[in-house]
């Protein structure tokens, strides 16, 4: 455990870190573009260079590994000199793109212009041109003029994705990266290259010249797009989502998302007819129509119970505390209704993030039925009891919480849900099922409120409300305590109540600090390991778990 | 001089195996057999040998960083640096065109010392027939025993693979070359690890130039004190190979000793100036990486590692050129520096961005559109590609030419800056 | 797939390597040798058969300047003019070039017969101005040699190569 002297600091680290490493953990800053927690060292941007008390030569903080007794200088006037030198020999072909590059604001040559660089040029010469609009896939557009051959999208793909779509090509001031001819760069991964890209380089194709990122209200999430639960920043503007990106979390993806997570706002901006929008039911009169919904609502079903023929129908992409005043309500004044749960799987669990699994609260659900509702029960086991005319009143939440689901097969058959009497839905987007409401109560979508998932491994997270209601709906959560309320003749629970009671009656979720959640990276189910189902460690950050030295970098 | 390492050179079918034996021939390698292998690099250390590739780093040193004890799965490779691309050298060429035994034997001898179990020679792609020759001549050695399995029934084995470049300077740099040599693109590696520890594949390695190689059977036929007294002090021994180049009447390859002065090197066995009527003017000593010299320094100049440095340049790979009163000195930088800048592999920012930066600088100073702040632009960018703030040498060995040419032949990037011409009537 | 014994031929480099990796070099050689340049198909299949991706196999045939990824001409003229070359009249040779041929640099002629290119330093110093046609040194180049090897090339014959008739290599 070496000791070293960093501008008059003493540190104390784990054998093998590097000077950049300790100099990151302690919040020191020396600048860096192709060094990476998550690759491989390649050591080329030479901006990290530092002085090195009894070294004749800089050398580069990213590769050498702390001694004991090193002195480091990060502000000395040689080290302030190395770092200007190479951010000139940066610059110099670099094109005056500012302002129209969709790096800009978040950009670290702009960055580390402004505080390592000069504020003049000597460059003369014309600069060297290439191509500014490469395609390299579906989804990335490769500008050559900006590019600075740091190699961290290259090294993404071999490492990390482990296909190996990018190289770099010719060599010297020609060097460009590029895909091989009819080998494009589609991995369901391509979209992370754009966000490692210290620069403007690399953009991606749906958020190309759309905002300045500075417009964007970034707020901390979590995906609702499959069970792993990525953490995400929702950038937002004028109320609608104009990008997503990772948001590193050790403990669930790491630093990355996949491309249709990142692509989500797709499925939320849906054309007409797609989200539903005010409330469908027989009653008219002079109250707001959403009460005389929601009273309407809790009358059928309490004759429902009174009949002995009502069921509930749960969503594994409704939150947490959504389910458990579903759950009560099932156990409670519907007389211990069964709980079905539907299942929205494609594909395959992949060797990265995504799982076949397309709901992000399926272990969430399970955990609360089995505690609180005796269960969740499966959707066939409901189609067969409406055929066989036992059940007729049925309370359900959609299969569309979190986006659009006119791609997915029905969870429940046609000729099921033609032998209901009384279908409540709540949903946000159109579906079979709320098609055939005959009372339906239109809610917020994922993004439009807040509420936790469990993923599959058993990470708690926060999804928050990152945007105002697009159409005319409630919150779902409301909704449900409305009707507890007026089932229950008591009133609507607020949300810490439910937290507290979520804690109080079910064990994985005793020890939960509630309050710390929003913003996290999470907590982990009593019982539950969510570490041990992320992605293996890869690059630097391998060997900095096994010492224990936080990842940190971007 | 009695020329020992081109005493093959001149010799009808020299390349051949029945003469190089004929003419002593692997009997270096048979008494080496005798010796332990460290006592071979003692001797190597006690020669003297300094690298002739360009770095002239102690070569017995270097032998001693290799593991005593290698293991099939942790073995030692010994790789030859036939890459030979540095502008003005051409001695490994003929070494091996016309006496590719004494390599194959030198590797031999090198091997055995090293507990080597595998040679990769690495030649650069331009030289075909050098090539053929040496590939030939590995042919011709398994054929006879003296490569691959149980050596003249030493119980030593060894394997020789030569492996050919296709057309980059940068893979004389050794990790370069491990990077090309694996199955790559040339570029070079971070340093720690070094080869010794970490080299091809992983394994120990060392990188020796062919030149260098071949005098290891010298020594060890003719001993260590033979080759010491040859050069004109402890640092500088044993015989070298000079190419000569340029403006003078004789170019060619030079079997010399290093207390060989400038002055005799280009006007006795160079003949002189080229072209009648000419001065010398400049003079370059050890290739295109090096700092020029005036010919006022050239004067009492010996032509051996430390003279040369301590004259402001290097000996470098003794690829000597000279240059008369008639050269455009800025066209000669122009020149040097387009080739430093098509060569960088790209890797690191200052040398990929600065190569090209000079070579633009110097272009626009000839076209007449120069001021005399590009001068000051060119040292200080210059000054910033070198010592260390690169991964490799390469942008020190561009840098350092451009300095020189600034501050010696000042007068003539002037020229340009102040009539947009040179100052000289060009070749 | 490239003429007869390819696979054999391709598969003898590779066993040399003590890592498939390592015969990435040789097998594009082989492959130019047979075909004139490395199509991508090339890359692809020796990709395949090494273990690499084509993108990297890509990424070593376009940084050496002597492989070529289109089809050149018959005959490849590749002229120094790095500082030795230079010094001792690389420049009116390669102009002459030029004008004899009627291309510029990197351009090909109408019959196919010449490539034109620069290359930096041969290591044939000693015999300035040198040249290289595909695998041969042409040494001690000046307009009237040129002139002979040139033409004798476009007549289908074989030029001896090596330094000019009056060099000896040792005194």
């Amino acid at each position: 455990m070496p000791t070293l002297t960093i501008d008059g600091r003493q540190l104390t680290v784990p054998d093998g870190t590097t000077i950049l490493q300790a100099a990151l953990a302690s919040g020191i800053e020396i600048p860096y573009y192709c060094y990476h927690p998550a690759l491989s060292i390649a050591g080329n941007c030479r901006i990290c260079l530092v002085e090195v008390e009894k070294f004749p030569k800089p050398v580069i903080a990213c590769n050498t590994a702390v001694s004991e007794g090193m002195v480091v200088f990060t502000q000395s006037e040689k080290t302030k000199e190395w770092e200007r030198a190479v951010m000139e020999f940066l610059l110099i072909n670099h094109p005056l793109d500012c302002p129209i590059c969709d790096q800009a604001g978040e950009c670290k040559l702009q960055e580390y212009s402004f505080r390592h660089g000069q504020p003049t040029t000597r460059f003369q010469e014309e600069k060297s041109h290439g191509p500014k609009k490469r395609d390299l896939g579906p989804g990335v557009v490769y500008d050559w003029e900006r590019c600075i051959k740091c190699t961290r999208c290259i090294r993404f793909c071999e490492e990390v994705t482990k296909t190996g779509e990018l190289g770099m090509f010719l060599r010297g001031v020609h060097e460009e990266i590029g895909t091989f001819p009819g080998r494009p760069l589609d991995n369901p991964y391509s979209g992370n290259v754009v966000d490692i890209c210290p620069v403007g380089a690399l953009t991606w194709k749906k958020f190309r010249f759309r905002s300045r990122v500075w417009f964007l209200t970034n707020v901390p999430s979590t995906c609702a797009g499959c069970a792993r639960g990525c953490s995400i920043d929702v950038g937002a503007f004028r109320n609608e989502v104009y990008r997503i990106t990772p948001r590193l979390n050790q403990a669930v993806n790491r630093w990355w998302i996949c491309d249709a997570g990142r692509d989500w706002a797709e499925r939320l901006n849906a054309p007409p007819g797609q989200r539903l929008s005010g409330a469908r039911f027989t009653r008219q009169d002079d109250r707001s129509p959403w009460t005389a919904a929601v009273e309407e609502a809790a009358e059928t079903l309490a004759s429902g119970a009174t009949a002995g023929k009502v069921a509930v129908l749960a969503s594994p992409r409704a939150t947490v505390e959504e389910l458990l005043l579903l759950s009560k309500i099932a156990r409670g004044p519907l007389g211990g209704a069964a709980v079905y749960l539907p299942a929205h799987e494609t594909g395959a669990d992949d060797e990265l993030l995504i799982r076949r699994d397309r709901a992000p609260n399926r272990r969430g659900a399970e955990t609360v039925l089995a505690a609180v509702a005796g269960g969740a029960r499966p959707t066939a086991e409901l189609e067969q009891r409406l055929v066989a005319g036992e059940v007729d009143t049925l309370l359900a939440l959609g299969p569309g919480l979190a986006g659009r689901v006119d791609d997915e097969p029905p969870v429940l058959g046609a000729e099921a849900l033609a032998r209901l009497r009384h279908l409540v839905v709540l949903d946000a987007f159109r579906s079979p099922l709320s098609d055939a409401a005959t009372l339906l109560l239109p809610v917020t979508a994922w993004g439009e409120s807040a509420g936790t998932y469990v993923n599959f491994a058993g990470r708690l997270q926060w999804a928050a409300a990152a945007l105002a209601p697009q159409a005319n709906c409630r919150p779902a959560f409301v909704l449900l305590g409305d009707l507890f309320g007026l089932l229950t003749g008591g009133s609507a629970p607020a949300r810490h109540a439910v937290q507290a009671a979520l804690s109080a009656e079910i064990p994985a979720f005793a020890a939960i600090d509630w309050d710390a959640l929003p913003a996290s990276s999470g907590q982990d189910l009593a019982g539950a390991d969510a570490a041990s189902a992320a992605p293996p460690p890869t690059g630097a950050a391998e060997k900095l778990t096994s010492l224990g030295v936080p990842a940190e970098g971007r | 001089m009695e020329r020992t390492l081109t005493r093959n050179f001149g010799v009808e079918n020299s390349h051949r195996l029945e003469v190089y034996r004929r003419r002593g021939g692997y009997a270096a390698i048979a008494k080496a057999f005798k010796l332990e292998p460290d006592a071979i690099i003692e001797m190597v250390k006690a020669s003297g040998l300094r690298g002739r590739g360009g770095a002239g780093f102690s070569t017995g040193v270097k032998w001693g960083f290799m593991p005593k004890n290698p293991t099939p799965e942790r073995p030692n490779y010994l790789v030859v640096n036939a890459d030979e691309s540095e502008p003005g050298t051409f001695k490994d060429r003929y070494l091996m065109e016309l006496d590719p035994h004494l390599l194959i034997e030198s590797c031999l001898i090198s091997a055995w010392a090293m507990r080597v179990s595998r040679v990769f020679v690495y030649i650069r792609g331009e030289y075909v027939f050098p090539y053929r020759r040496l590939d030939d001549a590995v042919q011709e050695a398994y054929a006879a025993g003296l490569l691959g399995q149980n050596i003249l029934k030493s119980g030593f084995s060894c394997d020789m693979l030569v492996h050919r470049g296709a057309g980059a300077y940068i893979c004389g740099e050794e990790t370069a070359l491990m990077d090309s040599l694996e199955g790559g693109r040339g570029n070079p590696r971070l340093k720690p690890p070094f080869p010794a520890q970490y080299g091809v594949y992983g394994k120990p390695t060392t990188v020796n130039n062919v030149e260098t190689l071949c005098n290891v059977p010298l020594i060890i036929e003719r001993g260590v004190d033979w080759f010491k007294s040859i050069g004109p002090d402890e640092r500088n021994t044993g015989p070298k190979l000079y190419c000569l180049s340029g403006h003078v009447k004789n170019p060619g390859v030079f079997e010399l000793p290093m207390t060989t002065t400038a002055e005799e090197l280009i006007f006795e066995h160079g003949g002189g100036m080229l072209r009648h009527g000419r001065k010398l003017k400049a003079f370059v000593p050890g290739g295109s990486s090096v700092p020029v010299l005036t010919a006022d320094e050239c004067v009492d100049l010996r032509m051996d590692f430390d003279s040369v440095a301590r004259r402001g340049s290097m000996l470098g790979s003794a690829a000597a050129y000279a240059m008369d009163d008639g050269t455009d000195m800025v066209l000669v930088a122009e020149r040097t520096a387009h080739f430093y800048a098509h060569e960088s592999c790209g890797q690191c920012t200052p040398c990929r961005e600065g190569t090209g930066w000079i070579e633009k600088i110097i272009a626009r100073i000839r076209r007449g559109e120069g001021t005399e702040a590009d001068l000051a632009t060119i040292e200080s960018a210059a000054g910033n590609m070198m010592n260390g703030t690169t991964i490799c040498p390469l942008a020190d060995a561009a840098a350092m030419p451009a300095l020189s040419f600034v501050k010696k032949f000042r007068d003539e990037f002037l020229h340009y800056i102040r009539h947009g011409r040179s100052a000289v009537a060009s070749l | 797939m490239y003429g007869p014994d390819f696979e054999k031929e391709a598969a003898e480099l590779v066993a040399k390597y003590p890592q498939p990796r390592g015969a990435v070099m040789p097998l594009l050689w082989l492959v130019q040798s047979r075909v004139g340049h490395v199509p991508l198909e090339a890359e692809q299949w020796i990709a395949a058969r090494l273990g690499l991706t084509p993108s990297f196999v890509h990424g070593i045939t376009t940084f050496y300047t002597m492989y070529r990824t289109a089809p050149a001409g018959k005959h490849v003229v590749q002229v120094c003019t790095t500082v030795s070359c230079m010094l001792r009249g690389a420049d009116p040779v390669l102009a002459h070039i030029k004008q004899k041929l009627g291309v510029e640099v990197g351009e090909t002629t109408p019959d196919g017969m010449f490539t034109l290119v620069t290359v930096e330093c041969l290591g044939s110093c000693g015999t300035a101005p040198t040249i290289q046609v595909n695998d041969d040194y042409f040494e001690d180049m000046d307009i009237a040699r040129t002139n002979e090897i040139l033409d004798a090339l476009a007549r289908g014959e074989q030029p001896k190569p090596g330094p000019g008739p009056h060099r000896v290599y040792v005194e």
